[in-house]
């Protein structure tokens, strides 16, 4: 009878236990196996590169004569924008490891995973691995294109590039999160369009164009409080001011130390909150 | 037997293509209204990047010698882009009745071949004709004006309607061409695109380089700034006659192309 007691109550921890070593084996499969699909099924992580390539290219031509205005801060709007394209880019590549978790689940592949004694937070971290490591790819295609078409970075571009990468997975990190949260919960491919939409609204409710000065009336408000805003600066920060070692690791109190702390400020509660958000749709498709 | 057949048969026969083509028409916008995820994209896209960068730019617009204000120096664009969003829908649908076999039910039916294209294209105008309508009273409400009065607004919502008809024919005639809805889907974007290389969102004389040169050529340019000048300086003749037939021309592409296509699907399946 005791023995009866204490087993069912097991096997429900178990699918959270670390069950020593066994978390990283599973996640770090889970992982390139997403990777792997990028070379079978080309088709969603390609269509989630085409947005920032045009973006990057149409939105700097299109806004070129922005940059004309005096006190602009970046040298072109291609400078502008790569901090802006590159943080959307990635938060769209993490948010399609979402799609990918639905087209898992539709295809009853995800009844096997779930069916198998692992870790359920390695089928999650698993994904968030693989996020970091996909995010590589539009980050060096939207730099490329940016530094081709005319942008520069003030006098320290390891540094200004570092600001970006950051910035980079942090946004994929908090796009993974909300994917595999809305994944996990809606399980079908027709939430595809309110997953993006979202992640666009929100993009677009921070500085794309015009530095926050600029923006006028309820945008403002909006922008100064969107958290993404925070991101988009730390992306910039390489390419708006002159980026050195001392304000960064030692921190001389200089804008770009500012610019760091409020982005990773904003960043790891962000990441945690949406970290939580999937593992609560993890635990809801358990039971 | 034949008795009951032949009746019918007439009957049919008798339909002129113009009620064959509104019925077809009819059927195409109950369609698309029918599915929300296919027309709202079309005009929440345009309204909310409308909202974002007339707060974002009207300052530097202004700062620059924007004179008209920027919400009107957009509204032909909202309406284009909007456009652009939703016409491709018809193709879409041309792909969609082929890939369930409904083209094919429609072939072995006694209707006129045009009426096929005509129902289809004719529903992208009329839809296209609700969308123009629409943005301009919503813009109008959040303070847009349009200087060249009534006639510059029935000549922008004219060339709204057969830009909608010329981009309409053109997805029909991709869908025709493939067959899949994959494809035309993945085709769309290139129509959008158009407007990004065009002068829609910020003057060309701000522009530099090479993207200059692209915009100076694209015929969406061309076309938006003839509406534009309707809508920022008022009414002129030559800029009507542009905002109406260089759609005209495109029109004609467009639903030839559609027609060549129909033809060619309609060889390969008597």
């Amino acid at each position: 009878m005791t023995a009866f007691a204490t087993v069912p109550a097991r096997a429900v921890d178990v699918r959270w236990e670390a069950h020593g070593g066994q978390f990283m084996p599973v996640a770090l499969a889970v992982a390139r196996r997403n990777l792997l699909s990028i070379r079978r099924a080309p088709s969603v992580f390609v269509s989630s590169l085409m947005f920032p390539i045009m973006s990057i290219i149409t939105m700097s031509g299109a806004y070129s004569g922005v940059a004309l205005v005096p006190g602009f801060p970046a040298n072109s709007m291609a400078a502008w924008m790569l901090g802006f394209t590159v943080v959307q880019a990635s938060a769209m590549v993490g948010m399609s490891s979402g799609l990918g978790l639905i087209r898992d689940i539709e295809t009853k592949f995800y009844d096997r995973l779930l069916l198998a004694p692992i870790n359920r937070g390695s089928l999650i971290g698993g994904l968030y691995l693989a996020v970091s490591a996909r995010v590589v790819v539009p980050f060096a295609i939207t730099l490329g294109l940016a530094m081709a078409t005319g942008a520069r970075f003030y006098s320290n571009p390891v540094l200004g590039i570092l600001c970006v990468f950051v910035a980079a997975e942090g946004s994929a990190l908090l796009g993974a999160g909300y994917g595999i949260g809305m994944g996990l919960r809606l399980r079908t491919f027709a939430a595809a369009p309110i997953m993006f939409m979202t992640v666009f609204v929100v993009m677009f409710l921070s500085p794309v164009q015009v530095p926050l000065g600029y923006i006028s009336g309820w945008l403002h408000h909006i922008a100064v409080a969107n958290p993404i805003t925070r991101v988009t600066s730390l992306a910039r920060a390489g390419l708006t001011h002159d980026v050195k070692i001392g304000d960064v690791v030692v921190g001389h109190g200089g804008i770009t130390t500012r610019t760091l702390a409020e982005a990773v400020g904003v960043l790891v509660p962000s990441i945690i909150l949406l970290a939580w958000f999937a593992v609560r749709g993890m635990r809801k498709l358990d039971n | 037997m034949t008795a009951i057949a032949l009746p019918v048969a007439d009957h049919s026969y008798d339909i002129s293509v113009v009620r064959q083509s509104l019925t077809l028409a009819k059927r195409s916008i109950k369609s698309t209204l029918r599915q929300p995820p296919q027309f709202v994209p079309g005009l929440a896209f345009p309204m909310l990047l409308c909202a974002v960068n007339t707060a974002s730019l009207s300052k530097v617009f202004r700062n620059q010698g924007g004179t008209s204000g920027y919400l009107n120096f957009v509204l032909v664009s909202v309406i284009i882009q909007g456009v652009l969003f939703s016409a491709s829908g018809a193709g879409m649908d041309v792909a969609t009745d082929i890939q369930d076999g409904f083209l094919d039910r429609l072939i072995s039916s006694p209707l006129a071949r045009p009426a096929i294209l005509i129902g289809r294209i004719g529903g992208s105008a009329v839809l296209g004709f609700m969308q123009g309508s629409l943005f301009m009273v919503i813009l109008a409400l959040f303070g847009a004006r349009v200087m060249g009065g009534p006639a510059a607004i029935v000549t922008i919502l004219l060339g709204t309607v057969l830009l909608a008809t010329a981009i309409g024919g053109a997805s029909s005639a991709l869908a025709l061409r493939t067959g899949s809805a994959e494809a035309v889907q993945a085709f769309t974007p290139m129509f959008f695109t158009l407007i990004f290389l065009s002068s829609a969102f910020y003057p060309k004389e701000k522009m530099r380089g090479w993207y200059k040169q692209i915009v100076v050529h694209n015929p969406l340019s061309w076309f938006i700034e003839a509406m534009r000048e309707l809508v920022v300086k008022g009414w002129s003749w030559s800029a009507a006659g542009k905002a109406i037939g260089i759609p005209l021309v495109l029109v004609v592409l467009g639903v030839t192309w559609a027609g060549r296509m129909l033809a060619w699907r309609l060889r390969g399946a008597e």
